[in-house]
């Protein structure tokens, strides 16, 4: 196996390619997920504004942007954690087998959740319960949802903790999670969340938490055991070149709205959205010369704006920017939101 | 752990101790000249030191306390001036127990109803339901137990004549009996203990599911009465026992009134007779009872901890 | 957005009244309940102008009378005193006696909790064990304790109550000494060569003495609450004192025919009690997450 290389972000083998096991689309293959003009509004804000992309059965898409972008929201969306009449809904959300559940109910969802849908959170050690043991926190989802018994749940258990990466798993089931470090929280994370053999995998910025040299490990650890199970993930990341390394596909977000989409070597090797493109000149490289930070600022959430919500900081903006907000249409093997892209 | 637990069993022995030299300390301050009472009329210069030297009144004040402390552990704790009873019998062996009645079912009566409540409260915030809890919780904190008491007395006991309003009767000798007689004054004693619950159970519930781990069970999909009564629940323990630890205190002194509102043979009832006839013996007693009852229970409260939160087991 | 330039010298006088009116309309409760605890003091210090009776003139023709007779707009107790009158002086008693047990106990709490907060080593373990063994009884029961002691009368109490409370106050102190000296500014003014003492007394003290008017704004209605306990169990103040806890005593035992003799201190005193939490936590809710958190 190639080791992975994070410095490289024009790297042209993405990690699933070295594994192997890319799964060519079929044309007419139903996609597993598909979001289409999603809008999340809270109160008076619009978090999310006719979010649109799509995943395939197998693949493996990034949710792309800064703090604030809206990526984790989405994230909670589609694991029905933000649901209606908390936050007002509109637009759809198809799930290939149960429909539009972004008009689904508590009961719908309690079905799909840690069954059909999984999420594994930023911070593990925030997100294990501190006064429940490992053991006890793996297996209630194995004997709730799968209804093994509590001795099949217990082999199960050391066996999904195993092929985590964690030796003497027996002792580990009767640890407390403020016993484990970092990174082995990750990995229990990742082995409740894949216990059920999900279709669909969210991984709400899996390493951030964790040391540089964890990350690695576990980014591969997702995608090995994703694959195996043939399961499709959706990351949430802040970091550009991870995006690369590990996404078959890219949604680029700003400020609760796409700019840009497509497949990541696409987009990332040769953006044509100036947002894209700045975020590409911030990653620094071993050859980088000069950063080009983006100009400072944030976006504004109010739901009255109608324009594009980077225009504000954007450096090709046009009059029209903040008057229209511009269609996400196919431009050259991608879906671009932008009145005056790059070429 | 080992070291952790008698590391704590010796700072409480080192607490009752320094109790114990109060208490006898109080015991000397207080005035009145114990042998003159007892010889009454009896006095004389020589009865007068007789009775000194019998009584070992004679001997430095430190051999008096060790006389003295190796007396109360032993559980020789004198004789009252007044009933001619021995102290132990009265205050350990019929008062305690009534006073423990009391508290025990104020205890479980506020704990039962209130954690519930508080857990309601929680999960529909901003409803009128929160709202009604939340002038209850302000209300049931500061209102005077023992007006409240009285209260209970006028309207469940003058006006509706549902329950008897004095005395005791013990549960272990009449069941429904005791039950009657201890329901006014469970009451009255428990709603102080209702309302902090709740608002301590609301409070720390609230802080407690927005937690990450709290989203992540959800995630995991159980359904949400187990996401709040069990990963919610068990979250709360802590913060709760450490608060009842704090506040049992407030307990025994809330008892203390209440039996005197409801005509309750307690410690209470006992330590304030006592005042008003000069039983120092008496009321040294009452003092003692009271302070190891705190002392052992907030040990307790202490050793708990590990168990309730396994963050703070040693490794 | 508000045009904030015209009108300047117009506009100052009315900026102020709308502001605290936007304060009363945010905190109702608070000032509701400021307005109740102010209406009680003025009617304990200007007792003797307000109350239509003496506290212990006896009108014998009309004892026990309920409220709403004549002349005796809250009724009589079994003595044919006044009830309003009576309970307006005790509001007097009630807010004496839980100030100056306040007082007491914050001064004591001071003392014992600095010396536990500065010093080290054995000392401090005992002074903790100390401290520990104040807090091992309840209030109530301690101040019990000290009137078997000193005697039944107000004074007493204040003292008693005061005593009782040095424990309590003495944690407070301690937790915040400990704070303050673990602050920056602390071991950069003993580093400067500033002598202990001076450091205690300039740097350390004025932070440890505002959180303790805090609490000892907090702890008010907790010693009226214990001294009218006191008096309730008849080991208080002594009759014919007009002291609610002493009144609801007395009229316990005519709750079946005349309710308002104890009913009308027992109402005065859960009033006041409840305005004085209000007024207590908005104190700490405002002073409190800067100092402590």
């Amino acid at each position: 196996m190639k080791p992975m290389d994070l410095g490289a972000a024009r790297a042209s083998t993405s990690l699933p390619a070295a594994l192997g096991q890319r799964i060519e689309p079929t044309p007419e293959a139903k996609p597993l997920l598909k979001v289409e003009e999603l809008s999340l509004s809270r109160g008076e804000s619009l978090i999310l504004d006719n979010v649109t992309f799509s995943l395939r059965r197998g693949g493996t898409l990034g949710l792309l942007g800064e703090s604030g972008a809206g990526k984790s929201t989405i994230a909670l969306t589609l694991i029905g954690l933000l649901r209606k009449p908390e936050v007002g809904l509109s637009g759809t959300i198809e799930l290939d087998g149960a429909g539009n559940v972004a008009e689904a109910g508590e009961d719908a969802w309690l079905k799909l959740r840690g069954r059909r849908v999984a999420m594994i959170f930023q911070d593990a050690s925030a997100a294990l319960n501190p006064c429940f043991t490992i053991g006890r926190q793996l297996m209630t989802p194995l004997r709730r949802v799968m209804g093994l018994s509590r001795s099949a749940a217990r082999a199960r258990a050391i066996e999904l903790l195993e092929s985590v990466g964690l030796n003497d798993a027996p002792s580990r089931l009767s640890a407390y999670p403020h016993q484990l470090s970092g990174g082995m929280q990750q990995r229990v994370m990742i082995a409740i969340a894949l216990s059920s053999n999900p279709d669909l995998l969210l991984a709400d910025e899996p390493t951030s938490a964790l040391d540089v040299t964890i990350q690695a490990q576990i980014i591969r650890l997702i995608l090995e055991e994703t694959r195996r199970r043939s399961s499709s993930c959706i990351f949430v990341l802040h970091d550009l070149a991870l995006a690369s390394q590990c996404c078959d596909d890219i949604v680029v977000l700003y400020g609760g709205q796409v700019m840009e989409t497509g497949p990541s070597r696409i987009v990332l090797e040769a953006p044509m959205h100036p947002y894209t493109a700045a975020l590409k000149g911030c990653v620094l490289e071993f050859d980088t010369e000069e950063l080009k930070p983006l100009p400072s600022g944030a976006p504004s959430f109010a739901s009255k704006t109608p324009g594009c919500r980077f225009a504000p900081r954007c450096t090709r903006t046009l009059e029209k920017c903040a008057a229209s907000k511009p269609p996400l249409a196919d431009v050259r093997g991608r879906k671009l939101a932008c009145w005056n892209p790059l070429t | 752990m080992l070291l952790f637990a008698a590391g704590k069993v010796l700072q409480t022995l080192m607490v009752l101790l320094i109790v114990s030299v109060v208490s006898f300390t109080l015991l000397k301050l207080a005035p009145g000249d114990p042998i003159q009472i007892m010889l009454g009329t009896e006095n004389s210069p020589e009865a007068y030191a007789s009775l000194m030297k019998q009584l070992g009144l004679d001997r430095p004040m430190v051999e008096q306390y060790f006389h003295w402390l190796k007396n109360f552990v032993t559980g020789d704790w004198g004789v009252s001036y007044v009933g001619k009873a021995p102290i132990f019998q009265y205050a350990f062996v019929e008062a305690l127990p009534v006073t423990l009645t009391l508290a025990a079912s104020a205890l479980a009566l506020s704990i039962l109803i209130g954690v519930p409540l508080g857990v309601l409260s929680a999960t529909r915030r901003g409803s009128g339901w929160d709202a009604i809890t939340s002038v209850f919780t302000l209300t049931g904190t500061s209102f005077p137990s023992f007006y409240l008491g009285i209260l209970l007395i006028w309207l469940f006991g003058v006006k509706l004549g549902l329950f008897p309003t004095m005395g005791f009767v013990a549960p272990w000798n009449d069941f429904w009996g005791g039950v009657a007689h201890m329901t006014l004054p469970a009451i009255t004693l428990s709603i102080y203990f209702l309302a902090m619950i709740v608002r301590m159970t609301r409070a720390n519930l609230i802080e407690v599911l927005e937690q990450p781990y709290i989203a992540a069970a959800r995630a995991r999909g159980e359904p949400n009465w187990r996401v709040v009564w069990v990963h919610g629940l068990r979250n709360i323990l802590m913060p709760l026992v450490t608060i009842l630890g704090l506040q049992l205190g407030a307990l025994l002194q809330g008892a203390v009134l209440t039996e005197t509102v409801f005509s309750l043979p307690g410690i209470g009832q006992m330590i304030t007779n006592a005042v008003l006839n000069r039983e120092y013996g008496i009321v040294q007693a009452g003092v003692m009872i009271t302070a190891c009852l705190f002392i052992t229970t907030n040990l307790l409260v202490d050793l708990a901890y590990p168990y309730l939160d396994p963050r703070l087991r040693p490794r | 957005m508000v045009d904030l330039s015209a009108d300047v010298t117009l506009s100052k006088q009315p900026a102020r009244v709308s502001a605290i009116l936007a304060f009363a309309r945010s905190n109702i409760f608070f000032v509701i309940a400021a307005t109740v605890v102010a209406i009680f003091v003025l009617s304990a210090v200007f007792a003797p102008l307000v109350a239509p009776h003496p506290p212990l003139d006896q009108d014998m023709a009309a004892f026990m009378s309920p409220p709403l007779t004549e002349s005796h707009v809250l009724g009589t107790d079994s003595f044919g005193r006044d009830l309003l009158s009576r309970t307006i002086y005790g509001a007097r008693y009630a807010l004496a006696i839980g100030f100056g047990a306040v007082l007491i106990g914050a001064m004591g709490g001071l003392i014992i909790g600095m010396a536990a907060g500065l010093s080290g080593g054995v000392t401090e373990w005992a002074l903790m064990r100390f401290i520990d063994a104040l807090l091992a009884l309840p209030s109530l029961i301690m101040a019990i304790a000290f009137i078997s002691i000193l005697g039944q009368g107000v004074d007493k109490v204040i003292l008693a109550v005061g005593v009782a409370l040095i424990g309590p106050f003495s944690r407070t102190v301690r937790a915040d000494v400990l704070q303050i000296k673990a602050q920056a500014f602390v071991e950069a003014a003993g580093l400067m060569g500033v002598k202990r003492l001076a450091i205690i007394w300039r740097h350390i003290l004025p932070n440890v003495i505002f959180p303790l008017a805090v609490q000892a704004t907090i702890r008010v209605s907790y010693a009226v609450l214990v001294s009218s306990g006191l008096s309730f169990l008849g080991i208080g103040v002594a009759p014919p004192t007009p002291d609610w806890g002493l009144m609801i005593a007395e009229g316990r035992s005519f709750v079946s025919f005349a309710p308002w003799i104890a009913g009308v201190p027992g109402t005065a005193l859960a009033i006041l009690l409840i305005a004085l939490s209000i007024v207590g936590d908005g104190v700490r809710e405002h002073f409190d997450p800067k100092l402590r958190k």
